[in-house]
C-alpha cells in the first residue's frame, strides 16, 4: 500500500514537471566510432557522428543530396584540373575562433601526411603530388591543395576527377581545428576540449554506452537547427538494439534482426522504413582456380541460382534481386543488366544443364569447391540456399563460415573459390563500383583482366562530361556481366524503424540523416 | 612387434583391474546403492533414450540435414507435412537438426572430457605419486594455467586456428584438464601411504605398473564423478562458444548453435528455442542426477 | 601467512610474463590483419598504418618493444578506438566488470546459501526438492537464454528496468530515482548469477548436510543448545569450507560470464572490449585485456587460499 501510494506521488510529480523545453534525439549507431578525428576516422559507424559534427566545403541536404556547406561558390578551370572553392562569411569554431580557408587546406593537407596515417587519403591521390606526398616521397609543400587567401581553398589535380565534390563532401575532407589539433596533439577529441564547426559539438562520450552531441551556438545555420540534443548509443546486438526501440529508449534504429519482419510489418508498419541503398551484396568467383576458368561453368553458376525464390522466400527482407554491378539508385546511370535477367527461370536451369555438360561437367563428374562466408545469420541463409540450389546441377559447395578478417584475408591472398562479399560504394556514381574491377585496383579481389572493359573505365575517369561517362561506364558493365566473374545477389536497402513523432528522416541512396533537418514532437 | 607386446601388457593390465574390480565388494556395494537411487537411474534411462535418438532419429525422418523445404520455411512443427519439430529459417527440418545437433553435442562433451581425462590422469598420478620437488613444480604449473582466463584462451585459440571442431575439442580438453589433475594427485598422495602400495614395491613392481594396476583403480572414484559432471559442463562451454560465433559451423550444428539462433526468434518461432533448450536442459539434469548418484554410491557416509 | 601471499605475488610474476607471451604470439598468428576491411587500401596507405603501429618491424622486435612498454604499464594505443589508449579503455571497462562480477558473486552466495542451508535443513521434504529443482533449471539453462528472456519481460513487456546499457530507465527508476543508478545493473548481474546461485545451493546444501552429522554437532544437540544456535555458530562455519574453495572457480566462471552478459546488455565492460578486439584484431587491445583478467585470476586465488586458511584449523598455510 505504502509503495502503491509513494508510487501515485512520484508519477504525479513526474507528469506535473513543465514539459522540458529540450529537444532530444536518441540514435543507435553500429558500434563506437573508430575515431572522432576526422581524417582519422574510419568505418561507416564514424559517419552519422562526424556529419553532424563537422560541415566540409560541401555538405549534404535533408534528402541526402550534395550541397554547399562551408564554401558558398566555387570554379572549375583548365579542363578540370584546378578547382577553387570561396567559403561563406563569418565562419567560427564552435569555440568562437574564427574559420578560414587555411584551416580547411591544413587538415586537407593533413590528411594526405604519412604521420597521419590516414586511411581515407587514397581517395585524393588525384590531387597533384597527392601520392608521393602520401607516400612520403615528396615534402608536403608540393601538394596541390592551398588557400591564396582566407576565403579561397584551391586544389590542384594531376588528372581530372570527376567525384572530387564527393570526396570533398565526405567526413575525411572535413576540417580539423588546426590551433586545438597543435596545443593538445591526440587528445584534442576528448569530450571538454573537443571543438568543432558542425551543428552539434562533443558534451560526452563514454565508449560502449552513449555518445552525446549538444547544439552548436556557432555554427552558421544554428537558427534553423531544433533539435538540441543527440544521443548515439552504441549496439552491435541487433535483438538489443530492437528491444531497446520498442521499449522506446531508441528514437531511431539503423538495422533490426531481419526475422523480426514479419513482427514488424504487422505490429509497427508506420514506423518501418525501407529504402535502396548504395550496396551490393556478390560472390567473387576465383576465375584463375580450374574449373572456373572455364565461363561456361561460371555462367552456369549465375544462371542456377534463383534469386528471386531465395529473396521472396527465405530472405524476405525486401532488397531488390540483383543482375547488374551498379545499384539502380546511382542518380543519372541506367544499369547494364546480364543477359540472364529475363531468361525464364526453367531456361535458365536447362541452359545451364546444357552448359556444365559441355564443359565436361556435372552428373558423375561433380564441381567441388569451397564456398566461403563470414559468420552472419543473413550469410549463412544464403550459402545453405545457394548450395541447395546448385547442387541440383553437379555443383558440390562446401560451406566455410569463418570470421570477416579472416575471410578479408582470403580476398585479398586470392586464397578462395568462391566467396561472400559486400561493397558500399562510397560514391553515388557507378565509377564506385566498376572501378574496383580495373587492373590492378586493390579490391579487384577477382583479378578481372578485361582490356576493353579497363579502356573504358580509364577513359571514363578522365573525363568531366556526366552522360558521357554513364555511357562509357553502362558499356563497362556490360562487358563485365557478360564475362561472369562475379555473381550479383542483391542490392542493398536500408532497413530503418523511425518513430511517427520524428520529422524530417528522409530516406536517401547515401545514408544520410542529418539532426540539423529534424524535429522531434515526442508525445507525452 | 613391440606395439604387439604392449597391447598384450594393456590387455593384462585391464584383465587385471577388471578382476580388482570384481574382487571388491565395494564396487558391489555401490553398484547396488547406484541402483536404488531413483533419481540417477532415471537419469541414466533418459540419457540412454536421448543418446539412441541422436543415433537413429535423423534417419527416421523423411528429411535430410541437407534438404531445404522452399515451401515451409519457419514452419510450426505439425504432423502433417513431416516436420514433427517444425523448421528453422532456411526450411531445415528442426528435428533432424535437433538430433543432429545431439549427436555433435554429446560427442563435444564426451571427446573433450576424454581429453581432459587422459592429459589429467596422467599428469595428476605421476605428480602424486613421484612426489617431492617434482610434483611441488609440476602442480606450479597447473597453478600457471589456473591463472590463465580459460573463456579468453578458448577464443584466442578458435580465432587463430579457424572453427574446427576437433580444435573445438582440444582447446575445451586442453583447459579443462587442471582441476582433473589435481583430484588425481591428491587421491594419489593419499593411496600412496597404503601398505599395498609398500608391499606391490617390496615384490619388485616398477612405479609405472604400481601407477597403473594399484594407484589408479583406486582414484576412480572421484574421478567418475568428476567426469559426470565435466560433460555437461563441456556441453555448455560449447554452447556459450556457439553464442559468441565461434563454435561448430555448417553443415554440422550442435545444440548451441541451435539455442543461440532460437534466441532470436522467441517471439516469432519459439520452437527453434524451446526444442533445443529444453533437450540440453533435460540432457544436463541426466547427467548431474548420474553425478550425484555416483558420488553418495562411492562415498557412503555421504548418505 | 604474510610470506606465504608474498612468495604466491612473487610467482604470480613469471605466470604474467608466460601468459602475455603466450598471448602476443597466438594473437598475432591468427589469420587477417587489424586493416584488413572491405575496401582495400592503397599499399602507400597501409604502410602508414603499419609504421603507426610498430607493426612493419618483425614480430620479435615488436614483442621486446610490448614487453618494454608493459613493464612500464603502458599497454599501448588501441587500433579500434583510434582516438584512445588500451590503458584509457580498461579504465572504463574495468569498473563495470568488476562492478558486475562482484555484484554477482555476493548475490550468488547470499541467495546461493542461504538456500542452500533451507533446503539442507528441511532435507527430503517439498522445499528442498523445489530449491533444489530450481538449482538445476539454473544450471540447465545458459544465461545467454537467460538473458534476452529477463531483457524482453522486464525491459519490453514490463517496462520497468532498462533493456540494456547503462542508462537508468524504465518504472522502477522514474518511481524510485534513488535507486536508479542501480537499475541498469539488475538485470546483469541477476543473469550471471543464477547458474553460480545454483551450483551454490547445491555446495552449501552438501556441506550443511555432512556437518550436522558430525559427532560435534551431535553433542551440542544433546547439550540442549537450540538449533538456530547450533545452526548459526557452529554448522555454518565448518559448512562453509568448501562453499569457500569453489569461491575462486565460481569467480573465474562469473569473469568469463560476463563477456557473455556484456554483449547481451551492451555494457561497456571488459569482456565487451575484449570480444571486439578479437574479432577486429586490435592486438593491444586484447593482451591488454588477457594481462588484468590473469592478474584478477591470480589475486583472487590468492584471496580464496588465504580465506580457506583462515577459517580452517586444519589446513596451515605454509
Amino acid at each position: 500500500m505504502r509503495l502503491l501510494t509513494q508510487l501515485t506521488v512520484t508519477l504525479f510529480c513526474i507528469l506535473a514537471l513543465p514539459a522540458s523545453a529540450e529537444t532530444v534525439l536518441n540514435r543507435s549507431g553500429g558500434s563506437d566510432p573508430s575515431s572522432l578525428d576526422p581524417q582519422k576516422a574510419t568505418g561507416n559507424t564514424a559517419a552519422p557522428i562526424l556529419n553532424e559534427l563537422f560541415v566540409g566545403l560541401l555538405t549534404t541536404d535533408e534528402n541526402g543530396r550534395m550541397t554547399y556547406g562551408l564554401a558558398e561558390s566555387h570554379t572549375m578551370s583548365d579542363h578540370g584540373l584546378v578547382w577553387e572553392y570561396k567559403l561563406r562569411d563569418g565562419l567560427k569554431w564552435s569555440d568562437g575562433t574564427a574559420l578560414t580557408a587555411k584551416d580547411v587546406a591544413w587538415s586537407l593537407q593533413r590528411l594526405m601526411l604519412p604521420k597521419t596515417a590516414a586511411r581515407y587519403a587514397q581517395f585524393f591521390y588525384s590531387v597533384k603530388n597527392g601520392r608521393p606526398v602520401n607516400a612520403g616521397q615528396a615534402p608536403p609543400e608540393s601538394l596541390g591543395i592551398t588557400s591564396p587567401d582566407d576565403k579561397t581553398v584551391r586544389i590542384e589535380l594531376s588528372a581530372p576527377n570527376p567525384l572530387l565534390p564527393q570526396a570533398l563532401s565526405s567526413f575525411s575532407a572535413m576540417p580539423s581545428p588546426r590551433h586545438k589539433v597543435e596545443e593538445l596533439g591526440d587528445d584534442w577529441t576528448k569530450p571538454g576540449q573537443f571543438v568543432s564547426n558542425g551543428a552539434y559539438v562533443l558534451d560526452e562520450w563514454l565508449p560502449g554506452t552513449r555518445l552525446t552531441l549538444k547544439k552548436n551556438p556557432n555554427f552558421y545555420d544554428a537558427q534553423n537547427v531544433e533539435i538540441d540534443t543527440v544521443n548515439f548509443y552504441p549496439t552491435q546486438n541487433l535483438n538489443t538494439v530492437f528491444n531497446r526501440f520498442r521499449a522506446g529508449e531508441l528514437d531511431a534504429i539503423l538495422n533490426f534482426p531481419p526475422e523480426q519482419i514479419s513482427w514488424i510489418k504487422e505490429n509497427i508498419p508506420d514506423e518501418l522504413r525501407i529504402s535502396p541503398t548504395l550496396g551490393i551484396y556478390y560472390f567473387l568467383i576465383n576465375a584463375k582456380k580450374p574449373p572456373f576458368d572455364d565461363i561456361r561453368v561460371r555462367k552456369a553458376l549465375a544462371l542456377a541460382f534463383d534469386r528471386e525464390a531465395l529473396i521472396d522466400r527465405l530472405l524476405n527482407t525486401g532488397v531488390i534481386p540483383a543482375y547488374s554491378f551498379v545499384s539502380p539508385v546511382v542518380e543519372g546511370y541506367d544499369v547494364a543488366r546480364a543477359s540472364i535477367a529475363d531468361m525464364p527461370m526453367a531456361d535458365r536451369i536447362a541452359d545451364a544443364h546444357r552448359l556444365m555438360s559441355e564443359a565436361g561437367y556435372g552428373g558423375n563428374n561433380p564441381v567441388t569447391f569451397e564456398l566461403a562466408y563470414d559468420t552472419q545469420e543473413e550469410n549463412r541463409k544464403i550459402a545453405v540456399a545457394m548450395k541447395s540450389m546448385w547442387a541440383a546441377l553437379g555443383f558440390n559447395a562446401e560451406l566455410m563460415d569463418t570470421e570477416f578478417r579472416n575471410l578479408n584475408r582470403k580476398a585479398r591472398t586470392r586464397d578462395y573459390d568462391i566467396m561472400r562479399w559486400a561493397w558500399f560504394s562510397p560514391f553515388n556514381d557507378a565509377s564506385g563500383y566498376l572501378n574496383l574491377l580495373r587492373t590492378g585496383d586493390p579490391s579487384n579481389y577477382v583479378d578481372y583482366a578485361n582490356p576493353e572493359f579497363n579502356a573504358l573505365m580509364n577513359q571514363a575517369n578522365s573525363i568531366s562530361d556526366q552522360e558521357q561517362r554513364n555511357t562509357l561506364m553502362r558499356q563497362a558493365e556490360q562487358i563485365l556481366m557478360e564475362d561472369y566473374v562475379i555473381i550479383p545477389v542483391f542490392h542493398y536497402v536500408s532497413r530503418r524503424l523511425v518513430k511517427t513523432y520524428i520529422d524530417g528522416w528522409n530516406e536517401n541512396a547515401r545514408n544520410n540523416y542529418l539532426a540539423r533537418y529534424m524535429t522531434v514532437n515526442r508525445p507525452d | 612387434m613391440a606395439l604387439l607386446a604392449a597391447q598384450r601388457n594393456a590387455h593384462e593390465a585391464l584383465m587385471a583391474d577388471a578382476a580388482a574390480i570384481k574382487g571388491r565388494s565395494l564396487w558391489e556395494d555401490a553398484g547396488r546403492r547406484f541402483r536404488a537411487n531413483k533419481a540417477a537411474m532415471a537419469g541414466v534411462i533418459v540419457l540412454g533414450l536421448i543418446s539412441l535418438c541422436a543415433i537413429v532419429a535423423p534417419s527416421l525422418s523423411p528429411y535430410t540435414i541437407d534438404d531445404l523445404d522452399w515451401m515451409n520455411i519457419g514452419a510450426p512443427p505439425s504432423l502433417e507435412n513431416g516436420h514433427w519439430f517444425g523448421t528453422d529459417d532456411t526450411g531445415k527440418d528442426m528435428f533432424v537438426l535437433t538430433w543432429i545437433g545431439a549427436r555433435v553435442s554429446l560427442i563435444i562433451g564426451v571427446m573433450t572430457t576424454a581429453v581432459a581425462l587422459s592429459i589429467g590422469v596422467i599428469y595428476g598420478a605421476t605428480a602424486g605419486y613421484v612426489g617431492g620437488r617434482t610434483d611441488n613444480a609440476m602442480m606450479r604449473f597447473v597453478d600457471v594455467l589456473y591463472a590463465l582466463p580459460l573463456l579468453f584462451f578458448i577464443i584466442i585459440l578458435v580465432t587463430v586456428f579457424g572453427r574446427n571442431i576437433y580444435l573445438v575439442f582440444l582447446a575445451i580438453g586442453c583447459v579443462e584438464w587442471l582441476t582433473m589433475a589435481r583430484i588425481v594427485r591428491g587421491q594419489t598422495l593419499s593411496v600412496k601411504q597404503k601398505e599395498f602400495i609398500e608391499a606391490a614395491r617390496a615384490s619388485g613392481a616398477g612405479p609405472a605398473a604400481i601407477i597403473g594396476r594399484h594407484v589408479l583403480p583406486n582414484v576412480v572414484g572421484p574421478v567418475i564423478v568428476y567426469v559426470t559432471l565435466l560433460v555437461p559442463t563441456n556441453i555448455l562451454v560449447e554452447s556459450y562458444l556457439s553464442f559468441l560465433g565461434l563454435g561448430v559451423k555448417e553443415p554440422l550444428t550442435s545444440w548451441g548453435v541451435l539455442i543461440s539462433r532460437g534466441a532470436n526468434s522467441i517471439e516469432s518461432a519459439p520452437w527453434l528455442l524451446l526444442i533445443p533448450a529444453t533437450c540440453l536442459a533435460i540432457t544436463m539434469f541426466c547427467f548431474n542426477f548420474i553425478g550425484d548418484g555416483l558420488r553418495d554410491a562411492l562415498d557412503p557416509k555421504d548418505r | 601467512m604474510t610470506s606465504y601471499a608474498l612468495r604466491r605475488l612473487i610467482i604470480a610474476a613469471p605466470t604474467l610474463f608466460m601468459i602475455v607471451t603466450l598471448s602476443f604470439f597466438m594473437m598475432h598468428l591468427a589469420p587477417g590483419g587489424p586493416f584488413d576491411a572491405e575496401a582495400s587500401l592503397e599499399p602507400e596507405v597501409i604502410a602508414n598504418l603499419e609504421a603507426a603501429y610498430d607493426l612493419d618491424k618483425p614480430i620479435i622486435v615488436q614483442y621486446g618493444f610490448y614487453l618494454g612498454k608493459v613493464a612500464r604499464g603502458d599497454f599501448g594505443p588501441s587500433i579500434i578506438y583510434i582516438d584512445r589508449t588500451v590503458t584509457e579503455l580498461l579504465v572504463i571497462g574495468l569498473p563495470v566488470s568488476i562492478k558486475l562480477g562482484l555484484s554477482a558473486m555476493i548475490l550468488a552466495l547470499a541467495v546461493g546459501g542461504s538456500l542452500g542451508v533451507i533446503a539442507a535443513l528441511r532435507r527430503n521434504s517439498l522445499t528442498d526438492y523445489a530449491v533444489m529443482g530450481v538449482a538445476m533449471t539454473g544450471i540447465a539453462v545458459p544465461s545467454f537464454v537467460m538473458a534476452p528472456l529477463m531483457s524482453l519481460l522486464f525491459g519490453v513487456v514490463l517496462k520497468i528496468l532498462p533493456v540494456a546499457s547503462l542508462e537508468p530507465r524504465g518504472g522502477l527508476a522514474e518511481a524510485l530515482p534513488m535507486l536508479a543508478p542501480i537499475t541498469p545493473y539488475i538485470l546483469p548481474v541477476v543473469a550471471l548469477a543464477l547458474p553460480q546461485i545454483a551450483i551454490l545451493a547445491r555446495l552449501t546444501r552438501g556441506a550443511m548436510i555432512e556437518t550436522l552429522r558430525q559427532n560435534y554437532i551431535r553433542t551440542a544437540r544433546a547439550k540442549g543448545l537450540g538449533q538456530r544456535n547450533v545452526v548459526w555458530t557452529h554448522a555454518l562455519k565448518s559448512a562453509s569450507l568448501p562453499v569457500i574453495s569453489y569461491l575462486g572457480p565460481a569467480a573465474a566462471s562469473i569473469l568469463t560470464g560476463s563477456v557473455v552478459i556484456e554483449q547481451i546488455f551492451q555494457l561497456p565492460g571488459m569482456g565487451r572490449f575484449f570480444i571486439q578486439g578479437a574479432i577486429n584484431r586490435d592486438y593491444p587491445l586484447v593482451l591488454g585485456i588477457v594481462v588484468v583478467y590473469a592478474l584478477a585470476v591470480i589475486l583472487l586465488n590468492l584471496i580464496v587460499d588465504l580465506m580457506y586458511g583462515l577459517l580452517d584449523p586444519k589446513v596451515k598455510v605454509e
